[in-house]
Order: structure tokens, then C-alpha cells, then sequence
């Protein structure tokens, strides 16, 4: 791996955790603040493909793991991991993971209705599907009303998955940085 | 960047990270097979002891719990409510003594002595393909670019209210993305240039 892609790495990262200091904003009709921080695994998986996005967003769990308080409303440390919504958190590097592998596939036909596509079958959906069955595990509350206490986080979840694909289009034009030539790879 | 760390001389403190590190995990699996409420309540107390101990503050443990709190009154309330009083307080002290006894480590164990027990880890998996240098620094250049981002995300947004945006929103995400892109290369060849490649 090339330093630039440890700098990529490590920027996502950082940026994941920046996004977590933005203020949540309401949005009016729904119940809970909307944080920024899971446009990190959205933008990294779609900027910079499946492997450095999802070794950036595993990074930045690292990070927390080891006592940074960069989860938003500055959490961090061992203790979330231990607590009822890690699943969200794995679900991260899991969704940066198949942004990534969903974007370079379709590298070449990349418009905003793809990446708004990707941004919400491989992120918004991977997400809860690893956040919800730990939630209904751990809480023992049950798939169902797991499924339905998480409903409220959906509005904000697809609002990111919107900017994370208009961005994804504006910087794959700008600044593209998965590899065209090889689909599957990230540039090397 | 400041770490959840708090500093102390205790014997818990000084315990190696890595011991802390296998019993907090032990000590878990431990607590997942205990179904008596009254067990869970003494280790609950046990924990606290831990905590007295380990000489920490009477708000560290209120500061982990705190942000916990929503969550644990809705799973506690749907426990009531679908299975009973005796689930519902096992669930939710199940939940807290997990939460607390993994915090304890992190209260316990300073940053530094924290990335050494990762790169000691990652030195075993380097047959793997892991670089534990590599990683190394990623862990050090990401912890220096939480403020300057930051401080370029405060740039972006009165940029936007200098222009009379009114509205807060996350569109400010975009130009901070551009400047990231455009750090990228010069930290690179940086890093290069002071030979990073050879020196491990």
C-alpha cells in the first residue's frame, strides 16, 4: 500500500470523526436530531473505493476503541462497544465496504441516481442491517420493534445518502480516484 | 486530542493494557451466562468497587452512562411491557455492567500505552499483509487531522454564513471534501520524502 493511500486512509477517518463534532440538525418532522457521521462511511466507500474506504471507516473504530471520544456527542472508548447499538458501528466499515465494491463496478456509468442507489442499498440498508439484529440481541426486544425503533433514524439516513451521492458525482468528475482501467481494483 | 483517559497511579492503572484488555472480555463472557438478577446487581457493585479502585472521579461513570440513558429507557420500557418486570431490570443491568466494566479500561489506560498494545497486536500479522509501522502512522496522522479538519469545517461554514446562508445544513461537506482531496498529495510526498518506506 502507497503512503498516499495510508494519507486517504487516515483523511477519512478524520473525517468520519469531524462529521461527528458537526451539530445534529433537526429536520422538523422527525423525532430525533440527524448527525452527520454516517456520511462517513458513504463518502469514503464512494470517494475512495472498498478497500480504503472500508480500512478507513475500521480506522476510525479503532480510533474510538482505544478512548477517543470521536462518535458523535463525543463517545467513545471501550464502553460503546459493549453497549446495545455496536452493530451500527460495525455496520460502517461493512457499508464503506460495499459502497466502495457497488461504485467501482459501476465506475464508468457513475451518475447521481447510481450513486444515490448505492448510497442507499449498500449504506442506508447495510447500516441497519448490522445495527438492528445486535440491538434486538442485545436489548432483548425482538427483530420487530428493533426494526421499528430504528424507523426513525430512515428520514436522516436517506437525506445523507442523497448528499453522499451528489458529492460522489461532483468528485468523481473533479477528482476521480478509483482506478477506471482496472474495475474492481483501486488504484495501485 | 484529548483521550477519555483519566490519569492515576492505582493498581489498575498500572496493570498492562493487554491484561485489562483479556479481562474486560473474560469478564463479559462471564456476564452474558449469569441470570440472577441479584448475581448481575453484585456484579454491578463489584464493578463500582472497581472503580473506587481505580481512584476514578464519582462522574466517570455517569459520563459513559449518560449518553446511554434514551436507549436503555426504551429497551427497558418495551421489556416491560412485552416480557416483565424481571427481564427488563436484568436486561438493563446486563447493559450497564457491560458498558461500565469495558469503559473502565479505556478510563484506565492512556492513549500512548493504548497504540502500543495495537501495534503489538499488529506485529503478529504482518505475515498477513498488516504493516505495523503503517499502521502506526495511520493511527498517528488521522489523530492530527481530527482539528485541522475541524478547524477547516469552521472555515467552510463561515464561509457559507459570509455568503448569507441561513439555514445550517451539511452542504458544507462538499469544499471540506475538496480540500481534503487536495491535502492529500503534498502529506503524501511529505511523508515520502522524509523516506517513511525505508526507515521500517
Amino acid at each position: 500500500m502507497r503512503i498516499q493511500d495510508i494519507v486517504y486512509i487516515s483523511l477519512f477517518a478524520a473525517l468520519t470523526a469531524v462529521l461527528g463534532l458537526i451539530p445534529p440538525i433537526n429536520l422538523g418532522f422527525v423525532p430525533v436530531p440527524v448527525t452527520a457521521q454516517a456520511l462517513g462511511p458513504m463518502l469514503a466507500g464512494s470517494i475512495l473505493g472498498s478497500r480504503r474506504g472500508g480500512l478507513s471507516q475500521g480506522l476510525f473504530l479503532l480510533l474510538v476503541a482505544i478512548g477517543l471520544p470521536l462518535l458523535a456527542g463525543g463517545r467513545g472508548g471501550l464502553g460503546v462497544f459493549a453497549g446495545p447499538s455496536v452493530g451500527y458501528l460495525l455496520g460502517f466499515v461493512l457499508a464503506a465496504t460495499a459502497i466502495g465494491w457497488a461504485t467501482e463496478r459501476l465506475w464508468h456509468r457513475l451518475g447521481f441516481l447510481h450513486a444515490l442507489t448505492i448510497n442507499l442499498l449498500a449504506g442506508v440498508l447495510v447500516i441497519h442491517a448490522c445495527g438492528i439484529p445486535v440491538l434486538a440481541a442485545v436489548s432483548g426486544l425482538g427483530l420487530a420493534k428493533a426494526l421499528l425503533g430504528s424507523a426513525v433514524f430512515l428520514p436522516g439516513d436517506c437525506l445523507k445518502a442523497i448528499i453522499a451521492a451528489l458529492i460522489a458525482v461532483f468528485v468523481k468528475r473533479g477528482y476521480p480516484l478509483i482506478d477506471h482501467q482496472t474495475p474492481g481494483r483501486s488504484s495501485e | 486530542m484529548i483521550s477519555l483517559y483519566i490519569p492515576g497511579n492505582s493498581p489498575i492503572h498500572r496493570l498492562p493494557v493487554g491484561v485489562k484488555l483479556l479481562a474486560c472480555l473474560a469478564g463479559s463472557a462471564a456476564l452474558a451466562f449469569v441470570h440472577s438478577p441479584w448475581m448481575l446487581a453484585a456484579c454491578l457493585i463489584l464493578i463500582a468497587g472497581l472503580y473506587v479502585v481505580a481512584g476514578l472521579p464519582s462522574n466517570a461513570a455517569q459520563l459513559t452512562l449518560r449518553p446511554l440513558i434514551p436507549l436503555v429507557c426504551i429497551i427497558f420500557i418495551a421489556q416491560v411491557l412485552f416480557e416483565g418486570w424481571l427481564p427488563a431490570v436484568m436486561a438493563t443491568l446486563r447493559i450497564v455492567c457491560f458498558v461500565l466494566l469495558a469503559a473502565l479500561v479505556t478510563f484506565t489506560s492512556s492513549l500512548s500505552r493504548m497504540i502500543e498494545a495495537v501495534t503489538r497486536v499488529a506485529r503478529p500479522l504482518e505475515r498477513f499483509g498488516m504493516s505495523a509501522p503503517k499502521l502506526g502512522l495511520a493511527i498517528a496522522l488521522t489523530i492530527r487531522f481530527v482539528p485541522a479538519l475541524a478547524k477547516d469545517w469552521r472555515d467552510v461554514e463561515s464561509a457559507r454564513a459570509a455568503r448569507g446562508a441561513e439555514r445550517r445544513s451539511f452542504l458544507g461537506v462538499g469544499p471540506l471534501i475538496l480540500r481534503i482531496l487536495c491535502m492529500t498529495n503534498v502529506l503524501g510526498d511529505a511523508i515520502a520524502s522524509r523516506d517513511f518506506e525505508s526507515r521500517r
